[in-house]
Formats: C-alpha cells, structure tokens, sequence
C-alpha cells in the first residue's frame, strides 16, 4: 500500500475533469503492472473509484461531499484492506478505519511541480 | 420557389457598449432552436430576432446553416455573407500553406536578418504578414522576440511600435540591433508624445521602430496611430489580460489602427481561461464574438472577481489555433529541447511564532469582515488584508529557512536565482546571504538598478560577481540573459498564478542554457501555501490545456474557487485555537468547502489537538 501510495504521489497529472484523473491515476498503475480495477461497487450504494488488489482508492477533487463516512463504508468491505484517499486539496483523515490503514496521497503540489 | 425557414438581415448592432456589424435572424421557432446550438454564442433580441456579430468565421457557419435552412435575403446581404465566408475560406488555405511551409509571404523588398531566423520563427512571422494578427504562444525562451523582429525585415511592416514591460524596451532595442542593425530604434521614456524626429539621436529622421513600456502607452497611442505606425508587437502580452484599464483601451486603439498585430507571450492565462478573450480582442477583435458571447460560448461561470472560467479549455485552444489566431510551439516541436527542467515541491518549516503574530489581527479583520454592518466596499477592503497579512506572514516565517536551503545549494550551484515577493522577505534574506553578496531585483528599483543588479549577477565569482540574485515573483518576465550564469532557482515565496511560476523558471530555462535547470519550491504546512497550492492547481488545468491544447485531451470542468480570504481567516484563526466563526464556513457559501478542506489541513500540521471533530472538518 505504501508502495501504490508513493508511486502515484510521484506523478504530475494534467486532467480536464476527476474522471480524466482516474484515467490518468489507472494508467500509472497499469504502468507499474498492477492489477487495476475502475468502479467497483463494494457496497449496496457506493462504487469506489479504483481498486488494486485489495488496496482501495477514492480520489477526491473538489471534496463536495464527506470523504470520511464514504471511506468507512469502504472500509467495512472485506475485499478491501486498506484505503488510499487521492486529494488535490489539503484533507486529513483518521489513520485507521475499521482497524484498517488509511493514507492521504496528497497532490496538493500538483499546480507547482 | 423553394421553401425558406425566416429572413436574415445586416446591420449595426451593440454589443458591449460598441457599434459593430452584426447579423440579424427571424426564423422559425424550430430553427431557431437549431440555429441556438450551432452558435451557442448568439444573443436573442427582445422582438425575437436572433443576433450574431459579423466576422468571417460566423459568415461561414451561417452559410453553411442556411444550406439546409434557406431564409430569404436581399442581394445585399447574400453578398456580404459570400464576401465574409469567401475571407474566411482564403484565411483558411493560407494559414495551412504556411504553417505547412508550402507558402511563403511575398510583401515586396526584404531584408535578410543579420542573424538567420529559424525557420519555426520565420513561419511566425510570415503568418503575421499572411493574416495579419497573431498571438503567438511559443515556450519560454523560444525566441519570440526574434519572430517578431522577421516582422520587421519587410519595409512594408514600418513603422513598427515595440511595446513591452518597463525594464526591457532597451534590451529589445539591443536585440534588434543584433538582428536588424540598418534599423534606426528609438525608446520612448516619457508618458508624454514628443516629435520622434527631434529626439535626441535621431539625427532628424522618424525612427523604424520604437520601443515603449506599457505604461507609456495611454500617453502615446493616440500620436502613434495617427503617425500610422503599420506594426504593433505586443510583447508579454499577458500585461492586457485585464479589459478595461487605460492601458488596455490604448492599446485596442492603437492596434485598432495598424495593419499588423502580434501578441507575444507563452503564458497568455495567467488565472482562468477567459483572460484569453482580453487578449486577443486587443489583438484581433471580436474573433472570439464579444465578451457577452463569448461567456455564452465557452463560459463555465465566473468568479467573484469577475472572472470567466473556461469550460473546456482545450478545445479552446484547439480552436484557436485552428483559425491560425494563436501559434504555439514547444521546445520539443521545434527541435531546440533543453537540457530537462526538474522542478521540486520542497516542504521547508515555517517560524510558528511570526504567523501566530498576526492572528489577533485577522481575526479583528475577520469579524468586520462578517459584520452585516460592514459595506460590501469595506469587507472587500478587509478580505483582501487578511489575505495580505497571512501571506506576508508565510514569507516571513519561511524566511530563515529559505536562507539555509539557498545556502546549501550553494554549497554546489554557483549562483541562484531566488524569488521573493514581500519587502520583509526580501531584507531578511538579503541580511541572511549576505556573505554571498546578494542583489536585488524587485518592483521598486529603477530600470537602471535591475540593470546594474543583473550585471552584477553576470560577473563571474571569482571575479567578485554576486552568487544571488533576490528577483522579484512579478518583475522578471522577459528579462535574457540569465541562462548564461545560472540554472537553479527557488521559489521562497509562492504567486497565486502558475503562469508566473512558468515565467519565473523561464528565466534560466532558455536558449542558451547547458546545464539540466532544478526549480525549487519551498512551500510550509502552515500558514497561506496550503491554500495558495489548491488555488493554483485549479488554474494550471485551466491554463495548460489552452495554450497547449496539443498535449490534453479532455473538457475542464468548472471549479469553485472559493474566497481566499475566507479560507485564510479561518486557518489562521483555527491554527491559533481560537473560535472560527461559523459564517466563515456558511455551507450556503460555495467556497464553504475549500475552508473545510484548508481547516482540516491546518489542524493537521498545528501540535494542538483540533477543537473541532474531524469528520465535522469536511
């Protein structure tokens, strides 16, 4: 999970919409040969934004709705054990969710570097 | 008799409180719906009639509209629809001819530049000469000034006005000494018109080309379109982006009047993407319709300070350049690749103590601010202090830190370039690096003094020469010549825009660089950076897509900005423990959830323990 994390921190995106960055977001982990799947529904009402293996990745743009009670419901998955939140906004989160890990990639930087 | 579907008429129309030919349709409500989505720019009249400014690009459109929807029109009017779609189809050819390089421009005697052109630069120019207006938007360092100056190689093409920001008309005039040297140049240095003929060093004789700040020319437009000076060159055109000034009508004037126009500048957008369209109606008006249509057209929203964001910026570009407006060419397309740019996000402390300094004084700035009492003049006067002082406060806490980082790489850069933005700021690091004989290059030094503070930079080290350089965040664009001596900078201030970002890196990352450039931004956990670095990722995907509509592919999809103030008032008034009020995170208030986000942000990087829940944070 550190390794996901480090590896799409790394990157610059330049993406019109936050589909475009999930396309953007997929293809590097498709890069690094990483197992990718898009939209998956890991709860009756909510399709998580990415999954690798069973690191689960919500990416978060313009932070209109409340990521935290989203990320629990995600958390209480059992495909799922650990969460990455991608955010170009400055966010925190508890670290842990159902006693499962959960990590900011922050792309605050994206706009300088 | 066939069918026909309404009638379309021409006449002189207003728009934007300006007199201008327009067409005029009265169709079929069923028509009029399409018509609507072909041109989502046109206005609807109060008596029904649908209204749409004359350039050649709607003539083409409208005739191909009325293929399929015949409407009845005088003989003069069906004219003047052929003449129009007739320019544009020949604009068309021509522009493609040129840029594919199968066309060049024949406008009688030439002069051979001194200096050889490139060809990418020659084709610029020709494209002035073939479609006499352009924005051309290639990469820093590409040598725009020297297209513009392949302009000038034709007779036809003088007199020519020269108008560029305060500290450079002299370095221009240099370089056309270079590249045009029988030309006689002459700088304008009062705002008041003057007989060129009688200046000192004329010698009698009119000047070829005269060189002129941007200050100079509400003064000087009205006496150089009468003098019928044939070429304008807009240099950092970027300074027009706002409508409306004085500045900005002199220079519509004098464009107005002259037979060439040419924008010069890579970073055009330096906030969101409607300040393309102040651009370029400077350049050639009304190209893209009038700002009322061309809201309508491209418009997703404007911001509170009036500003249009552009919903897809990309095809924008696209659309553009298509139409041979805007010619932009990466260092990559041009086969001039430089040694790569590697520019590195760098966290560095911030001093606690100097923005808990400034807490009191927001929060009093706050609170009139969210006074109903307050008049909508005095809160905005408050919203942009709050802003000024945590930002001040930022550079300054940052300050000590940023002097030991440019240290450091001192250790193994020679020199470097550092951007400051806040006077503070500066005098702190001048007292920090002062064993390294730092020079300042700023907003408040003379044309003469940057002069001098840049010569002292480009005197080797060992030759007593500064390793330094403090330059101003706002002051350096277009400025040559540090390349030579440098290939690092640090940004120890950032801007709100990363067009200035772009142009500050531009400084070293240009022709004539041999070494790989590293841009370091130092940015703190703490105090405004956090919310300054969301603001300018909204703006980069506004800006990047547009001028480089080459490289994206996707609709840019409007964003809340938010209202900086706010934001920053309740960082600084959260980070200090102190009670947020809750109008600063009114959720009817878009912005609501950029302060949420910045909040949450701030308590993360303070060691108290955060007053509020964190789920309550988002």
């Amino acid at each position: 999970m550190r390794g996901v994390s480090a590896l799409l921190q790394r990157h610059r995106y330049v993406y019109g919409s936050e589909v475009e960055l999930h396309q953007q977001l997929e293809d590097v982990l498709r890069a690094a040969r990483l197992p990718v799947q898009r939209e998956v529904r890991l709860t009756a009402g909510d399709r998580i934004d990415l999954l690798v293996g069973d690191v689960g990745i919500e990416v978060k743009v313009k932070g209109q709705r409340n990521p935290v009670a989203q990320l629990e419901r995600y958390a209480a998955s059992d495909r799922v054990a650990g969460l990455l939140l991608v955010t170009t906004r400055a966010a925190t989160v508890p670290e842990t969710m159902s006693g499962k890990p959960v990590t900011v990639v922050s792309l605050l930087t994206n706009g300088i570097a | 008799m066939s069918r026909t579907f309404g009638r379309l008429m021409h006449s002189v129309g207003l728009s934007d409180q300006r007199a201008r030919p327009v067409w005029l349709v009265e169709c079929e409500p069923h028509v009029t719906i399409k018509l609507k989505r072909l041109f989502p720019r046109v206005a609807a009249q109060r008596t029904g009639m649908m209204l749409l400014i004359d350039t050649p690009e709607v003539a083409l459109d409208l005739e191909w509209f009325l293929q399929r929807y015949p409407m009845e029109m005088s003989d003069d009017v069906a004219a003047r629809l052929t003449g129009q779609a007739d320019r544009r189809r020949q604009q068309d050819e021509m522009v493609q001819s040129i840029l594919g390089g199968q066309m060049e421009v024949d406008l009688g005697e030439v002069r051979e530049p001194a200096r050889p052109l490139y060809d990418f630069q020659r084709v610029a120019a020709d494209l002035v000469l073939a479609n006499r207006r352009l924005l051309l938007t290639d990469d820093v360092g590409l040598g725009k000034t020297t297209s513009a100056m392949g302009v000038l190689r034709y007779p036809a093409a003088l007199p020519a006005a020269f108008v560029t920001l305060t500290h450079l008309p002299w370095q221009m005039q240099r370089e056309m000494g270079v590249v045009l040297p029988w030309l006689r140049g002459h700088v304008i240095t009062t705002t008041r018109p003057y007989e060129l003929a009688k200046a000192r060093g004329m010698g009698g004789h009119d000047p070829d080309v005269v060189f002129l700040s941007y200050s100079k020319l509400a003064g000087w437009a009205e006496a150089l379109a009468a003098a019928g000076f044939r070429t304008v060159i807009f240099d950092e055109v970027q300074e027009l982006r706002r409508d409306g000034s004085l500045r900005y009508v002199a220079a519509s004037r004098l464009a107005d009047a002259a037979q060439y126009v040419m924008g010069l500048t890579a970073t055009p957008v330096y906030n969101y993407g409607g300040e393309i369209h102040n651009v370029l109606n400077v350049i050639a008006p009304d190209a893209l319709g009038s700002r009322e249509e061309f809201t309508r057209e491209w418009g997703a929203g404007v911001t509170t300070s009036g500003q249009i964001k552009v919903r897809e910026p990309g095809s924008l570009g696209h659309y553009l350049s298509e139409m041979g407006l805007m010619l932009g060419r990466t260092r990559k397309e041009v086969g001039r690749e430089l040694p790569p740019v590697t520019r590195t996000a760098q966290t560095v402390q911030a001093d606690g103590p100097t923005l808990d300094s400034v807490v009191d004084e927001i929060a009093d700035l706050a609170a009139l601010m969210l006074d109903p009492a307050t008049g909508h003049r005095q809160a905005f006067v408050a919203g942009g202090e709050i802003t000024y002082k945590l930002r001040q406060a930022t550079g300054v806490a940052k300050a000590p830190f940023a002097a030991e980082f440019v240290k450091l790489l001192l250790d193994s850069e020679d020199k470097v370039v550092v951007y400051v933005w806040h006077r503070d700021v500066y005098d702190l690091l001048m007292t920090r690096l002062a064993e390294h004989r730092p020079v300042m290059y700023s907003g408040s030094e003379s044309p003469r003094q940057k002069e001098a503070a840049k010569a002292a930079f480009m005197t080797p080290t060992s030759e007593g020469g500064s390793r330094v350089l403090l330059m101003s965040l706002r002051a350096g664009a277009g400025l040559d010549g540090l390349q030579d001596v440098c290939s690092c900078v640090v940004f120890a201030e950032l801007d709100w825009s990363p067009g200035i970002h772009h142009q500050a890196v531009g400084r070293v990352a240009r022709d004539g660089q041999t070494s790989p450039v590293v841009a370091y931004f130092l940015h703190a956990e703490d105090g405004s950076d956090p919310a300054i670095m969301e603001v300018l990722n909204v703006k980069a995907m506004q800006a990047q897509p547009l001028v480089r509509p080459g490289e994206e592919h996707a609709p840019a999809e409007a964003e809340v900005d938010g209202d900086r103030a706010r934001r920053l008032a309740a960082a600084a008034l959260h980070r200090a423990g102190r009670e947020v009020p809750a109008a600063l995170l009114a959720p009817a208030d878009p912005a609501a959830e950029d302060v949420a986000a910045l909040f949450a942000a701030v308590a993360a990087t303070v060691d108290r323990q955060p007053s509020v829940d964190q789920k309550a944070l988002f």
